[in-house]
């Protein structure tokens, strides 16, 4: 299993595209989070919809600065990162069917669930660097624009960011198991993306809100259930996003946060666990 | 521990079948026996089943029905796998790494010291481009490569799919090379191929695959039939061609297109028939084994219905 997790490692940290995706990331993160929405807050309009809204901008500022860091951070992160962390799910599986590599893999070492398990510590891994690279662009960018503010600088507790961290990892974990699971059924790319962003965007962030304004309690039971639903419960715990771009329809009313996390960590294991059992038992014919 | 298994067989199948659905039969009742130590071809035109069977001895894919020993072990088995290195069908590497990287990577799954990533980079005669990214590789020099990737373990057992494809004629001289000289070092071989040039000079055995099914298995020798037929020049020829046909039987005497004899008998019956001829006062100008050659045994083969050797 060492082994299987240092080969992995090596793979992925040779990879082009697992950094490429990390800094588009984390660079969306800042300017989605950050800079953009800071920018049309600190210059409103006159006439505009929001200028006729807003009635004290420097307010809505707040948002941005680092006392609000972590939840401006999870609000804005945990959605975009989510839907990348499912395609670096789909990349680090759907890559070797497309090359073929996983023959070459397996007939090195025959473990294949020890390879699995490499795989997945070393994906682990990744997307813990993806979240610190995260944390820590939004951290230096609220410093940034609260100096720019003239603002003081008061960080939350140390406490609060280690939960935080914890949370959105487990939200990535989910998010990235997801896509690996896509990619082993389908065994490429390009279906899993698709599939998978479809059901992130489409079916559980769009229809299935849609319909639980006209469809009933079932609806609303149902939704409670869905990984989409635990991950926004868990960022909302901290506290929503103020940030002027924050789109996303307040989940924490659904569930709480304790619930969240076991509803992720499950997720977690059954899609780890359905994906083992089917590259254990499938032939390798890629 | 050390492992002193020691069989005499480096793979050994048993009623070794893959079916995909009830129409297509991969592999079907395949009984195959590689001795340990012999460079063994395994022969047949694309589509026979070859790759199918290598991806089963390997673990790759698992029997509909049947077994396998390889290298002592279940396919798939760890300690099997441990002792034998593989190229299935066209190597695959990351393209994003050089040799030496994608090397790297396969000998800490492997547990195998970096130490032979230089030394098989050489065998294959790659040193000078390993730490090329392999997207820049030639399909010849990604062959070379996942050859190396096989040799990495120094394996008692290579299994190798057509691992010419691709090279230029020197590439291929070398290949043949490399792995005569592989075999020489006592290494079991077993290596498929559809184009018999590739193995007609390593091979101690082949063993010949179509639909699914061994149609032939020997030496070349044995599979070109040894030398049953004779040629045999007389005059005057049609007293030759009668004498001749009193002596073996009507269908074992033929007349062929440029006006020679050739006769179907075993070599031991040389002298008895010799001396035949000369004795009926016929003048005999020759007499000499015919080797059917392995391509045409090959195409007899793979082309028509099929005989088990």
């Amino acid at each position: 299993m060492i082994a299987s997790f240092q080969a992995e490692l090596m793979k992925l940290w040779r990879r082009p595209a697992v950094w490429v995706l990390g800094g588009i990331l984390v660079a969306a993160i800042v300017a989605l989070g950050y800079v953009v929405s800071w920018l049309v807050v600190s210059h409103i309009p006159a006439g505009s919809d929001l200028a006729r809204t807003v009635r004290d901008p420097a307010s809505l500022k707040v948002a941005y600065y680092p006392v609000n860091w972590v939840k401006n951070t999870l609000g804005i992160g945990g959605e975009l990162g989510g839907a990348m962390c499912m395609v670096l799910g789909v990349l680090v599986v759907g890559s070797e069917y497309g090359w073929g590599t996983f023959k070459t893999v397996l007939t090195q070492t025959p473990a294949r669930l020890a390879t699995f398990g490499g795989r997945l510590g070393a994906v682990a891994l990744v997307i813990g660097i993806y979240e610190l690279a995260i944390f820590l662009a939004t951290a230096v960018t609220s410093v940034v624009i609260a100096l720019i503010d003239n603002h003081s600088i008061t960080w939350p507790a140390a406490g609060t960011v280690i939960a935080a961290l914890a949370a959105e990892w487990l939200v990535f974990a989910m998010w990235t198991a997801f896509g690996m699971l896509l990619a082993f059924l389908f065994r490429q790319s390009g279906l899993a993306v698709g599939i998978g962003l479809v059901y992130m965007l489409i079916l559980e962030g769009l229809v299935l809100s849609l319909l639980s304004q006209v469809g009933g309690q079932w609806i609303l039971e149902l939704r409670k259930l869905l990984p989409g639903t635990a991950a926004s419960a868990l960022a909302d715990s901290f506290g929503q996003s103020g940030s002027a771009l924050a789109t996303r329809a307040a989940a924490q009313a659904l569930i709480g946060a304790q619930r969240a996390t076991i509803t992720l960590g499950v997720y977690v294991v059954a899609f780890c666990a359905i994906a083992a059992i089917v590259f254990r038992r499938r032939d390798v014919m890629e | 521990m050390l492992d002193t298994r020691v069989d005499e067989f480096a793979v050994e199948t048993h009623g070794l079948t893959k079916r995909f659905s009830d129409e297509i039969v991969a592999v079907n009742d395949l009984d195959l026996r590689v001795k340990r130590g012999e460079i063994f071809g395994f022969l047949g035109p694309n589509g026979a089943g070859k790759t199918t069977t290598l991806r089963m001895l390997v673990g790759l894919i698992a029997p509909t029905s049947g077994s396998a020993v390889v290298a002592g072990y279940a396919p798939g088995d760890r300690r099997g796998l441990a002792r034998l290195g593989a190229m299935i069908e066209a190597p695959a590497f990351y393209p994003y790494m050089s040799g030496q990287q994608n090397l790297a990577v396969l000998a800490k799954y492997a547990g195998v010291s970096f130490d032979r990533i230089q030394t098989t980079l050489a065998q294959v005669g790659l040193e000078a481009r390993g730490n090329h990214k392999v997207g820049t590789y030639s399909t010849g020099m990604k062959q070379r490569l996942g050859v190396a990737a096989a040799l990495l373990k120094n394996p008692e057992l290579l299994i190798l799919d057509e691992p010419a494809n691709g090279l230029d004629p020197q590439g291929m001289v070398e290949m043949r090379e490399l792995l005569r000289g592989l075999g020489d070092a006592g290494h079991t071989v077993l290596i498929s191929s559809h184009l018999l040039a590739e193995l007609e000079h390593i091979c101690d055995r082949v063993g010949i695959i179509r639909s699914g099914r061994l149609i032939a298995l020997g030496t070349l020798a044995e599979l070109r039939g040894g030398s049953r037929s004779l040629l045999i020049q007389a005059q005057p020829q049609e007293r030759a061609l009668l004498l001749l046909t009193a002596l073996l039987g009507p269908n074992s005497v033929h007349k062929s297109e440029d006006g020679q004899l050739l006769v179907t008998a075993p070599q031991s019956r040389t002298g008895e028939i010799s001396r035949a001829l000369v004795q009926a006062g016929l003048e005999l100008t020759e007499l000499r084994p015919v080797e059917r050659s392995l391509e045409q045994t090959f195409l007899e083969l793979t082309t028509s219905e099929g005989r088990a050797a």
